[in-house]
């Protein structure tokens, strides 16, 4: 018998990044996300994927009635929902970006790469459940590990093992690194990018398009930091870059202005490119709950299904 | 070295503030030394606003930082008080100005140098210092001296009328008190108290020593003078910059002047010869030879003289003598030819003659038979009939006997002199009217005897004694051996002179039998007043004389008959009565001659005072301007102002007999005012203190929190004075526009620094 799941106060709670970093099992954390996620749901969402039948339930108050079984209910005078067979045979590839810039975490914030973690464990965690495939691919200038898909369990423990191993140390490449993968991944999957992108917009859109070409289904995640996003510093700070970038000492609210302009600019060019390339696009702050990938991810499914 | 930055600058010490232009620099690069540091991955989207940006954060930061380098500058500006120059072109301009011009009308202002006088010149240069004055300038002229009542002339802002006032100054008969004059112009400056106006003062005045310090005395201050000057010195916003300017009358060869005019004798008596002297002095450095002084009577030439002046400063005399046939008051003048410094060149003097002058003998043992009353043998001694025995010359003493049972009903008016001998008492009332008599003027005798009662005189009349009775000494019997001898030796009293040393009337001749010891007073003000006449070998006196007001009293402890002395019959005893007699007797001109700046007084007999209230005094001065004189009710007598002019003055005094004509004379104080001797500015300066608390390298000059920086000493051109005007501040203060721009700096570099760190706009 299932262990009770806790009440959906509780578990939502997880989706809080603050919260998970508590937690120290990250087979624990993907399950706590999962859970808590599901539990804010109205309706299950993994049923009605699948187009095989499996077997019957009895109705509960809150299900879909397009799924009651009308023959049942004719012979039996009893309400029986149907439930199928999930698919099967979607893969999926989860690409983590590891490279140095990840580390960045600003005051009280958890680390871009610990929450893309998260994020990642959550999927992987999702997803196997499905009984969906579900691939990992590591990189920063390049490929530093590639997990091929399966759907077993045992494949879900070794991703999170995978997930903890990770030390970011170098450069972001995401453009050749997407061109590899396009190539490497040969059956068309789901492709889902957890990265800061801190590349060329352009080179990052072309891999993309790569992606595209082999007919896989993307969603690109942009995983910033609160501070990235809004750039709030006030004193004269010396700002010493990652990935080998000149350090700077600035006036920051004297640059504040240029800085919102390049990353808005950054993101429109992006925006825009993955709209055009029916990508979708998932700009993500540390600072709030996980949820946000998942419902991409989920939203993403449901559209491929009634497409 | 800085020293011309004070023309431009109230305080030039503050510039020094001007350096805290850098601290806002300093703080920059502090502030580029103090940061936070932190990782940073999205340094690219940093680096390209950086770059897109670089140039106009410089030019900000170069706004700013030098919004607030100005700020500090003009804030330490502000403080050191800049002033915008005249002739400065459009941002020229001069602050307003409270000038107070102190111009010394004093006689010895008036030396003639190269045709014209000092005080023309000082004149000249008031004037010029007046038309330099801009509309909305104030302006005050004192007149300074010591004869002038109030010095302020005029204070007006319509200088045209001031110019006026001035070409009517007249120089003055009175004396130069420089200190003086500043505080009187501090006093002005403090009740004015004009509000951010610079605050001026201007002495204009000659190079005399006199103006500064007299015999080595310096010029003294009184306590509301002091105060003065401490009061606008420790007020900044009152403290008036003081300049002193010289006029030089070059060295003074030949200046002689009339020092006194005086009387041989005090009372001087119609148809008797009087002597005058006169003391001339010579100022000059030159001897002067055969100097004509001409003497006038009643504006008459009545002698010439000649003197001869060697030795500068040391006096000369010259007697005239002059016999007046007609009694009242009358007046002398004497003059030299006029020379450099002309109003010294004379002296005045009123004076009365008398026809006769009464005498009171109040008689305390009145007898039918001849010489055996009290006061026969001293009405003998001092009537006319015996006056030709007496070698000074016809004295007009007129005595009138009484007893003392008549004396309380007689008006003591009448009398110089009241004389009361033997007498047993005196009512209470009397008492007082006799010391009122005295203090007025009056002179009391007193003789002793039988009838008199020490302990009742103690009680009674101690007011009117000049000492305590105390115990009778001596028989009292003439024919015994046993008397006392007046002392010889012991003579000292003015009156009495001739007696000194004279072996022909030695005093050892007059016996007395018997006396009253006189003791002392015991109050030690009244010992003050009193001095010993005669005295006996033991020490004990014999005579005491005490002043009491404006009258003397003198006290002989015997008789003034042969009751209880020999004296009588001596002919010295007619010489000391006539010689003390007169010394009693004060001549009623005395307080009619005055020097100028002090007041006329003239005593009213009580029939007149009715009168002369009534209708007043009429006082002319010698120019014939009329003066009012005040009738003083207590004292009885009229007083006049402080007199302004040396000369003659006369007054119509009202009498029963009509009106009568009196004079008065003031003359200069010649000592003061007449020694040209110079003080060199060196010398005031090195006797007034460098700064505040110092002591200056030499005697002070004159009390008071003067310091060298207030004062400067400057020549009489008046390109110099213009200059050292102009020097101290001839500017428009700005520092109220200076800090109205600090704030507007300030406001620009809040708003300008907001703007600038704002990230959204």
């Amino acid at each position: 018998m299932a262990p009770e799941s806790p009440k959906k106060s509780d578990i939502s709670k997880y989706l809080d990044p603050k919260t998970l970093t508590k937690i120290g099992n990250l087979d624990i954390k993907a399950r706590l996300i999962v859970e808590g996620y599901i539990s804010g749901l109205h309706k299950s969402p993994y049923h009605g994927f699948s187009v095989e039948f499996a077997e019957h339930r009895e109705y509960t108050p809150g299900d879909d009635l397009k799924h009651l079984d009308w023959k049942v209910l004719g012979k039996t005078d009893r309400l029986y929902i149907k439930q199928y067979e999930e698919e099967t045979n979607l893969r999926s590839y989860i690409l983590l970006d590891t490279s140095e810039s990840m580390k960045y975490a600003s005051p009280g914030n958890i680390s871009k790469l610990e929450y893309a973690s998260y994020i990642a464990a959550s999927l992987a965690y999702l997803l196997i459940r499905q009984q969906d495939s579900v691939g990992m691919v590591l990189f920063d200038n390049a490929i530093k590990k590639f997990i091929p898909a399966s759907s077993s369990p045992a494949h879900l423990r070794l991703l999170l093992h995978e997930l903890t191993q990770i030390v970011p140390e170098q450069r972001t490449d995401v453009g050749t690194i997407f061109h590899d993968l396009a190539e490497r991944i040969k059956r068309k999957g789901l492709v889902i990018i957890l990265s800061d992108l801190f590349d060329d917009p352009e080179k990052i859109l072309f891999g993309m398009q790569h992606f595209r070409h082999k007919r896989h289904e993307v969603i690109l995640c942009q995983i910033l930091d609160d501070f990235e996003i809004r750039f709030p510093f006030e004193n004269m700070t010396l700002f010493e870059g990652y990935e080998g970038w000149q350090e700077l000492l600035c006036d920051p609210r004297a640059l504040r202005k240029g800085y919102l302009e390049e990353y808005e600019s950054f993101t429109e060019k992006l925006k825009r490119g993955c709209r055009n390339n029916k990508i979708d696009y998932v700009p993500v702050n540390t600072k709030n709950p996980l949820d946000v990938v998942l419902s991409a991810y989920l939203s993403n499914r449901l559209g491929s299904k009634f497409k | 070295m800085f020293a011309w930055l004070s023309a431009f600058f109230s305080n030039p010490a503050l510039l020094a503030g001007t350096a805290t232009g850098a601290i806002p620099i300093v703080i920059h690069l502090l502030n580029k030394q103090r940061f936070k540091r932190t990782w940073w991955a999205a340094m690219h989207w940093l680096w390209a606003s950086m770059k897109k940006s670089h140039r106009r954060l410089r030019i900000e930061q170069l706004i700013l930082l030098l919004l607030r380098v100005l700020i500090m500058i003009l804030l330490a500006l502000a403080l050191a008080r800049p002033a915008l120059q005249e002739g400065m072109g459009l941002l020229g301009g001069r602050a307003s100005v409270h000038r107070v011009i102190v111009l010394d009308n004093s006689y010895s202002m008036g030396l003639q140098v190269g045709g014209t006088t000092l005080f023309q010149k000082a004149k000249d240069l008031a004037e010029k210092l007046v038309e330099d004055l801009s509309p909305g300038d104030e302006v005050d002229l004192l007149l300074i001296n010591s004869a002038a009542e109030d010095p302020r002339l005029a204070s007006a802002t319509k200088y045209q009328e001031l110019i006026r006032d001035i070409k009517a100054a007249k120089l003055s008969d009175g004396t130069t008190h420089i200190p003086r004059g500043i505080a009187a112009g501090c006093g002005l400056i403090k009740d004015r108290d004009s509000k951010n106006v610079r605050k001026e003062i201007i002495v204009l005045t000659d190079r005399t020593r006199s103006a500064w310090e007299i015999g080595a005395q310096p010029r003294k201050l009184d306590a509301s003078e002091e105060k003065d000057i401490a009061d606008v010195l420790a007020n900044p916003k009152l403290t008036p910059k003081i300049w002193v300017v010289r006029l030089d009358g070059g060295s003074v060869s030949e200046n002689l002047a009339v020092s006194g005019l005086e009387i041989e004798e005090k009372v001087v008596t119609q148809g008797v010869e009087t002597q005058f002297v006169a003391t001339i002095r010579n100022m000059g450095t030159d001897p002067a030879r055969r100097v004509p002084v001409q003497f006038y009577v009643d504006g008459e030439q009545a002698g010439r003289e000649e003197v001869e002046l060697v030795e500068s400063i040391k006096p000369g005399t010259v007697s005239f003598r002059h016999t007046f046939m007609e009694p009242g008051s009358h007046h002398v003048r004497v003059e030299l030819n006029p020379d450099v410094l002309a109003p010294d060149d004379s002296a005045f003097l009123a004076l009365d003659v008398e026809d006769q002058i009464k005498v009171l003998c109040v008689d305390g043992e009145q007898r039918s038979e001849a010489n055996m009353s009290e006061m026969d043998f001293f009405r003998q001694a001092i009537s006319p009939s015996r006056a030709q025995e007496f070698n000074a010359g016809k004295v007009p003493l007129s005595p009138e006997v009484i007893s003392d049972g008549a004396f309380p009903d007689v008006n003591l008016d009448d009398y110089r002199l009241v004389v009361l001998g033997n007498v047993a008492l005196i009512p209470k009332e009397k008492v007082a009217v006799l010391e009122q008599y005295v203090r007025r003027g009056g002179s009391l005798w007193w003789w002793l005897g039988y009838r008199v009662d020490a302990a009742l005189y103690n009680q009674e009349l101690a007011s009117v004694l000049p000492c305590r009775l105390g115990d009778l000494i001596g028989t009292g019997d003439a024919d015994s051996r046993e008397f006392e001898a007046l002392d010889d030796k012991a003579i000292d009293h003015p009156s009495l002179a001739r007696l000194y040393n004279n072996k022909d009337l030695a005093l050892s001749s007059l016996h007395v039998y018997r006396r009253f010891k006189l003791l002392p007073k015991e109050a030690e003000a009244d010992q003050n007043r009193v001095r010993t006449v005669l005295s006996y070998p033991s020490g004990d006196p014999a005579a005491v004389e005490m002043s009491l007001g404006e009258g003397r009293v003198v006290l002989f402890g015997t008789t003034a008959d042969k009751a209880w002395t020999n004296w009588p019959t001596k002919s010295h005893y007619l010489l000391l009565v006539n010689m003390l007699a007169l010394h009693l007797i004060q001549p009623e001109y005395q307080a009619r001659n005055r020097m100028v700046g002090e007041p006329f007084a003239y005593k009213l007999r009580r029939e007149q005072f009715g009168l002369v209230r009534r209708e007043g005094l009429k006082l002319s001065d010698p120019d014939g301007e009329p003066l009012s004189m005040d009738i003083e009710t207590e004292s009885q007598r009229a007083l006049g102002r402080p007199t302004r002019r040396a000369g003659i003055y006369s007054a119509e005094v009202p009498t029963d007999q009509g009106l009568k004509n009196i004079h008065f004379a003031a003359n200069r104080s010649v000592e003061e005012e007449s020694d040209l001797d110079t003080i060199e500015d060196a010398e005031i300066v090195s006797r007034i203190p460098a700064a505040k608390g110092d002591q200056p390298e030499q005697a002070r000059l004159f009390e008071s929190e003067l310091t060298r920086e207030h004062v400067e000493f400057l020549g009489a051109d008046f390109g110099t004075v213009q200059e050292a005007l102009k020097k101290h501040k001839s500017g428009k203060e700005i520092w109220r526009w200076l800090i109205l721009a600090v704030l507007a700096l300030l406001v620009a570099e809040s708003i300008l620094a907001m703007r600038f760190g704002n990230p959204n706009r």
